[in-house]
């Protein structure tokens, strides 16, 4: 398969238990294309810091991609939702302390988590619950993220061209630039 | 329903899993393991074609090897993330592959002696990568899928700019012609290596197509390459280094000869030309830069501090 390297016969598996230990925070990473209607997730980054975090989502998710925004979230500050948990049925009561969250769905299984919009919410799960009612239908969502507003951190919007235009005048990166002969196939 | 009954119903029903989702703890290893190693290959992969950039024949040569390089970079950071959600951290996957208890592709065992090899990289190693790339944007683990999608994206370009140095060199002098045999030469049989043994000795295999984590199996993938690739060297007017490389009517797909498996099992064990050095390369970068991460994380703490006084 893919880069298969087989196993030498005699090798015994290596088993890989779980661990978090890394040097650097991780961050999720999350993307407005030019054009998109709103930001997508686009996996994680490590970094020590939330300045260095953008910078290395630049690096490793708009090489190509045309952004017009970005956004990181430290891992720790999510709270995650899926169909396998149960959730309370009601939302907890007005008038507690609130604040304003973020929150980010998964539609179907296999699809990226979209930024559905904010809400104002007591707590994590009261956040889940009132994302669920309002931007989930009864078929749809799989899963559900959110975060408090005050996590995420966005590029700069002054910063936005050293951001994301160095790559626009790199040609080269795109296939289209070399010319090869429909004769030998699609490449 | 419990988990596993809900694993079996996603797997059968061909969705995907997510990372929240209840897996079989071998599941969870099979995918830790091919994750890592695709990760890991793209990392040291860097090494044999970093090793022509400062050498490019012109500039935009190097700005183009750079690009790739940098992209292939990318490709082994978008995995590790992938990894990571099955609970292990990136760095544990480094240490891994520094203790040697985790591999990476052969292909990079092989040293690129001129300029020809990193067209014949970009046209076979990316070729056979993207072959299998291709297939896996199918498998069942969401965020492999999702990974191989986006490297997919960036495969094209590798592919292409390899090929058109092989044109530039066919077009050129006897000696260029020479130099562009001479790489596919060298490349062409650890290129159908990449594939892995045949699917009648891979061990892992039934469980992996079970699972649908590989959609595709060795043999057919090989046999996908070789068809797409024969007329690329046809028209460069390159010799395929296979006296048995012929067209089979009644298959409709090219013959090939065999393997030497020796070779195969030898660079597997670690006693291919480049081995040690890959490896002493990756593991000497890895402690060089210890201070730029440690001061990083100084630096970010002293700031936070100095904002909350
Ligand atoms: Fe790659
Ligand atoms: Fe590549």
């Amino acid at each position: 398969m893919s880069y298969s390297v087989p196993k030498i016969a005699g090798e015994s598996d290596t088993i890989v238990g779980r661990t978090e230990d890394h040097l650097w925070a991780r961050w999720e990473v999350f993307v407005r294309p030019r054009g998109g209607v709103t930001h997508v997730y686009s996996e994680s980054v490590h970094a020590p810091d939330a300045e260095t975090a953008l910078l290395n989502a630049r690096d490793t998710y708009l090489r190509r991609v045309e952004g017009v925004s970005l956004w990181v979230i430290p891992s720790g500050a999510i709270s995650r939702w899926d169909e396998h948990q149960a959730l309370p049925e009601s939302r907890s009561e007005e008038g507690s302390a609130r604040r304003l969250w973020e929150a980010f769905i998964r539609h179907r299984r296999g699809a990226q988590f979209l930024h559905a919009g904010s809400i104002v919410a007591a707590d994590a799960v009261d956040a889940i619950v009132r994302a669920r009612d309002a931007f989930l239908t009864k078929t749809d969502g799989v899963a559900i993220w959110v975060a408090p507003s005050e996590a995420i951190v966005a590029a700069d919007p002054d910063e936005a061209e050293m951001l994301f235009e160095p790559f626009a005048d790199k040609g080269y990166r795109q296939a289209t630039y070399y010319d090869i002969p429909e004769e030998v196939g699609y490449m | 329903m419990d988990g596993e009954e809900r694993f079996r119903e996603i797997i059968a029903a061909d969705e995907k899993v997510e990372p929240g989702d209840w897996m079989p703890e071998g599941y969870r290893q099979t995918l830790i393991r091919q994750i890592a190693q695709h990760a890991h290959s793209e990392v040291i992969g860097m090494q044999p074609e970093g090793n022509w950039i400062t050498r490019a024949p012109t500039l935009k040569r190097k700005a183009i090897l750079m690009a790739k390089v940098q992209d292939e970079a990318g490709h082994g950071l978008y995995l590790y993330s992938a990894a990571e959600t099955l609970g292990v951290s990136r760095d544990e996957l480094v240490r891994l592959l520094h203790e040697g208890r985790q591999k990476y592709s052969s292909i990079f065992n092989y040293p690129t002696l001129t300029w020809a090899d990193i067209g014949a990289i970009g046209w076979l190693v990316d070729g056979a990568a993207i072959t299998n790339q291709v297939a896996l944007t199918r498998t069942s683990y969401g965020p492999y899928s999702r990974a191989m999608v986006r490297i997919c994206k960036e495969e094209s370009f590798h592919q292409r700019q390899g090929y058109e140095i092989m044109m530039v060199l066919a077009r050129g002098s006897e000696e260029q012609r020479a130099m562009a045999q001479d790489a596919l030469d060298r490349f062409w049989w650890p290129s159908l290596m990449m594939f892995g043994p045949h699917d009648s000795e891979s061990t892992h295999s039934d469980q992996s197509m079970e699972w649908k984590i590989k959609p595709v199996s060795n043999d057919d993938l090989r046999q996908q390459f070789v068809d797409a690739t024969v007329p690329q060297a046809e028209y460069l007017g390159l010799t395929i280094p296979d006296p048995d490389l012929r067209w089979n009517a009644e298959r409709g797909h090219y013959d090939f000869g065999e393997i030497d498996w020796d070779e195969f099992w030898r660079v597997v064990k670690g006693h291919g030309p480049m081995n040690r050095e890959r490896m002493a390369h990756k593991i000497e970068a890895w402690e060089r830069g210890a201070w730029v991460r440690e001061a990083a994380v100084a630096h970010a703490a002293k700031r936070t501090a100095a904002r909350s006084a």
